[in-house]
């Protein structure tokens, strides 16, 4: 019953040249995006931005762990291309949290977010960009480091939304390592209410 | 009824125009608008395309793209029923490829967002996923088989069965 006739294989051909052409021109419009690297904070690395993350007191990891940088950032086109995101732990975000002017974000669901999050967190899944910009981003201060997080460990949430919001020209990027669980492991300050 | 008999009815059912015209706007509606809701925000459906770690992100980008405008341009294909036999064929190998991802994110514990319809349905990827992308391969599977039917441009142009 399945079979192709000449004229089905030619307007098969056809379907196949429409969908790479169109493709093609939307790649050329969009352009490339940015490299995002995710590096993991050291104290002596200067990562995002003018204003370098503060020395942090207690970093077990950024002691002893070198600098871990996906493969691409050995062939960094240009420096002015490449946007890094730093891997922060627990101790780190919380003297960040402590400086005052720090927006974080949390990248899990709704219904996790309701549960439990970092007082003053916003909620921002990944999910929200699909659709673009999501309108919560009119919330946060692009000057202003952003703290992302998630569940941690293989979480990939926030590292897909802070690899968004330096899309729409945030620079002073962290993603805490371990994420919300770690965060409610130290008893650090958390909230359950939903800021209107 | 013999076996014989039974397939034969089923068949002729599916060949029948008004299924052949529901089961190809069915499916081209669902492509056109799982195409454009993507289409919002590639960058968002290749890293979606990323979580299911099958591909290199250097081709991330390109792969959502093709499949944003394969979805866009075979919905619409199908839906007005021109090049339908081929669009229905891409839709399938499209469909059984999904099928391919989302069962083998299953299978490997992962968890993520399925990325089939943005954020109109933010959703991880799991068996229910698995089931709905397999259902669609029905409508995509008879149209492939009998073309558009006569209510369809392929018909106008005397092709609306598109038998080889």
């Amino acid at each position: 019953m399945i079979g192709i006739s000449k004229i089905q294989a030619f307007q098969l051909l056809i379907l196949l040249v429409a969908i790479v052409l169109a493709a093609s021109i939307h790649y050329q419009i969009i352009g490339e995006a940015p490299e995002v690297v995710i590096t993991r904070a050291e104290t002596d690395q200067r990562t995002v931005s003018e204003q370098p993350a503060p020395a942090p007191a207690n970093l077990e990891n950024a002691r002893t762990t070198p600098a871990v940088k996906d493969e691409e950032s050995e062939i960094t086109p240009s420096p002015s291309q490449t946007q890094e995101i730093v891997l922060v732990s627990i101790n780190h975000a919380r003297e960040l949290y402590d400086q005052g002017e720090v927006q974080f974000v949390d990248a899990r669901s709704s219904g996790e977010y309701a549960k439990g999050h970092i007082a003053g967190a916003l909620n921002l899944p990944f999910s929200e960009f699909s659709r673009g910009a999501p309108d919560a981003i009119d919330l946060l201060i692009p000057e202003f480091p952003v703290v992302v997080y998630c569940e941690g460990g293989d979480c990939d949430s926030a590292k897909l939304v802070a690899k968004h919001l330096s899309y729409y020209g945030f620079s002073d990027l962290y993603i805490i390592e371990d994420g919300y669980p770690g965060w409610l492991d130290r008893n650090l300050p958390i909230e359950t209410a939903i800021p209107q | 009824m013999s076996s014989q008999t039974r397939r034969d009815s089923v068949l002729k059912a599916m060949a029948n125009p008004l299924v052949l015209l529901l089961a190809r706007c069915l499916l081209g509606g669902v492509f056109m608008f799982a195409g454009w809701l993507k289409f919002a925000s590639p960058r968002a459906f290749a890293d979606s395309i990323g979580g299911f770690k099958l591909l290199h992100d250097s081709i991330l980008l390109e792969v959502g793209l093709l499949f944003i405008w394969a979805e866009l341009i075979c919905g619409l294909a199908m839906v007005i029923g021109l090049a339908t036999r081929a669009a229905a064929g891409i839709a399938t190998v499209m469909l059984l490829s999904f099928i391919f991802a989302m069962v083998s994110a299953v299978a490997r514990g992962l968890e993520i967002e399925c990325g089939c319809f943005g954020a109109l349905l933010p959703e991880g990827v799991n068996v229910w996923s698995v089931v709905r992308t397999a259902l669609l391969l029905l409508p995509s599977i008879i149209v492939t088989a009998n073309g558009a039917g006569r209510v369809s441009l392929d018909g106008l142009l005397g092709r609306s069965t598109d038998q080889p």
